[in-house]
């Protein structure tokens, strides 16, 4: 299952992408987040998430390219899943697109159970992308220069 | 006819063997080795034709009055009739599975309560073997589907599920509810697949009449049922598990509708001995809203003593109930519609106890203020999830 959302920022790739390689700034922007704890391993957290009824655990591996301004991340536990903010120039400011893959395991009842899913999984996303909106662009410009070229 | 004395022993343990299993209401034993009932009512065939061809009476064993083994008969001549399931039937008399079935009491007519033994040991054969039941896979392949009814249907909510260590073995001590169904037990057993992994080995005890049932009793094994017994905790604590156990059983699981916010463990304390002595946290869990999935009028105790249920199959409760499609029944083994109640769970912080070790296990007095302070917590936090619902059903 592939859930895509998309909002369009008022400030270069570059300084959208400052913002996002912050991991404290990242994970402070998802939704539904309950716990978010770094590992002994470089780059990987464990997470947990609240969807529906019971907290969803996992771990995740968080890869950063500055040269194309995207952040993913891949499990390595948990629900199998993949995700990636895209940042492209759009109009004078940038788009970011939020694109998250995930698989359920079984049958007719697991595509049913993604299918449903869907839908707080695309709420939570929309709510983080607003929220990433309103984090970059309530800096000045010269502060999101300044953070963007130290980055 | 000729008959060998070892062959009118089998006869014997035969015929004693199917009385049992006609008392224990199990008409075959799922073994490879041939069905007692069509066996055995052959066999009654056969006898029944030969005293038919001579016009002899029937057969009756006289128990002698000093309670001894009654004398052996004089082996019957053989009539050339005795089919290849006969054969089948005394190779499998003789193996060491129908020994160690049997066991010692291998007289039923002796001894009465023997039957009842007799279809305990039965439920027992069938359950065990269940620590390598638990499959992960089936259990990740099968989430979906229990979040599905969880989230839909019961909207149903876990709290404090990283109250349990996330490494090493732990007692979890639940209040049953909702009748054979345990929703409630699919609820927590799915949080703590999604939240640990279903890799993280859970078993949950369970009685074994449940696990008797041919598809119900595998899938249970799959989703890391195991027989509820102390050494089977014992085990599944020592192999490092997380173990689910509803102390109260099927005392609590059928209590009726007026005390479904009551935690009613009956003064079963052995929980507590069994995490004293692994030395492991005990983790209370307390539920509400999954009683609500059905109405019980009363827990049938009563009514399981006069048909004896209790002493054959170790059911001391089965519910008198109300609802959809039966309108009003006893027993909870037939399909029924469950309510769309709201269920919530709370997983309370781990109690550790001052005293550990077989010592403190044996102590009755301190075992029994750890279970006060133990049921204490629970009823706590059931009244409180309950005053906080509006309405039954609704939450």
């Amino acid at each position: 299952m592939k859930v895509e959302r998309k909002v369009w920022v008022a400030a270069t790739p570059t300084e959208a992408f400052a913002k996002l390689s912050n991991v404290k700034v990242l994970a402070s922007l998802l939704t539904g987040l309950m716990d978010w704890t770094a590992t002994d391993e470089p780059n990987r957290f464990r997470t947990v998430f609240r969807a529906g009824p019971a907290p969803l655990g996992g771990e995740i591996e968080l890869e950063f390219w500055p040269e194309s301004s995207t952040v993913t991340w891949r499990s390595t536990r948990g629900v199998s899943q993949m995700g990636r903010f895209l940042i492209r120039d759009k109009e004078g400011g940038s788009e970011v697109a939020l694109r998250i893959f995930y698989h359920l395991d079984g049958g007719i009842a697991s595509r049913v159970a993604e299918w449903v899913f869907a839908m707080t999984v695309g709420k939570y996303m929309s709510v983080a992308l607003r929220r990433l909106a309103r984090s970059v662009e309530a800096q000045p410009p010269r502060r999101r220069r300044a953070i963007a070229s130290s980055s | 006819m000729t008959q060998s004395p070892r062959r009118r022993g089998h006869d014997a343990i035969r015929d004693a063997a199917w009385q049992g299993a006609s008392a224990s209401g199990l008409a075959s034993v799922p073994f490879g080795a041939p069905p007692l009932s069509s066996a055995v009512s052959g066999a009654a065939s056969t006898r029944r034709q030969a005293r038919a061809q001579t016009g002899t009476a029937p057969r009756r064993r006289s128990k002698p009055s000093d309670g001894t083994r009654p004398a052996k008969a004089q082996p019957p001549e053989t009539n050339g009739h005795r089919g290849e399931s006969e054969t089948e039937l005394a190779n499998y008399a003789r193996s060491a599975e129908f020994e160690k079935l049997i066991g010692e009491d291998w007289d039923w007519r002796e001894n009465p309560s023997a039957a009842a033994r007799f279809g305990e040991r039965i439920l027992d054969l069938i359950a065990s073997g269940t620590f390598e039941g638990r499959d992960p896979d089936y259990i990740r392949e099968n989430l979906p589907l229990n979040w599905l009814i969880a989230t839909l249907y019961f909207r149903s909510r876990v709290e404090g599920i990283e109250n349990i260590p996330d490494v090493g073995p732990a007692l979890v001590v639940g209040n049953h509810s909702g009748g054979n169904y345990i929703p409630d037990s699919f609820i927590l057993g799915m949080a703590f697949a999604t939240y640990f992994g279903s890799e993280r080995p859970w078993y949950a005890l369970t009685h074994s009449a449940a696990m008797a049932f041919p598809v119900l009793g595998r899938m249970l094994k799959s989703f890391g049922s195991i027989p509820a017994t102390p050494q089977n905790a014992d085990e599944a604590l020592r192999r490092g598990a997380c173990v689910l156990v509803y102390p109260g059983g099927d005392i609590e699981t059928f209590r009726p509708w007026r005390e479904r916010n009551v935690v009613k463990f009956g003064g079963r304390m052995g929980f507590i001995r069994t995490a004293l002595k692994n030395r492991v946290p005990l983790i209370p869990v307390a539920n509400v809203g999954s009683h609500e999935t059905g109405v019980f009028l009363s827990d049938g105790q009563w009514l399981c003593k006069a048909l004896g249920l209790d002493k054959r199959f170790r059911i001391k409760a089965e519910p008198i109930q109300v609802g959809l499609p039966w309108g009003i029944w006893f027993t909870d083994f037939l399909p029924r519609v469950l309510l769309p109640a709201k269920i919530e769970i709370r997983v309370l912080p781990p109690m550790n106890f001052s005293r550990t070790g077989p010592e403190a296990a044996a102590d009755d007095e301190y075992v029994r203020a750890c279970y006060e302070q133990v049921t204490g917590a629970l009823q706590e936090a059931v009244t409180d999830m309950a005053s906080r619902r509006r309405w039954p059903i609704i939450g």
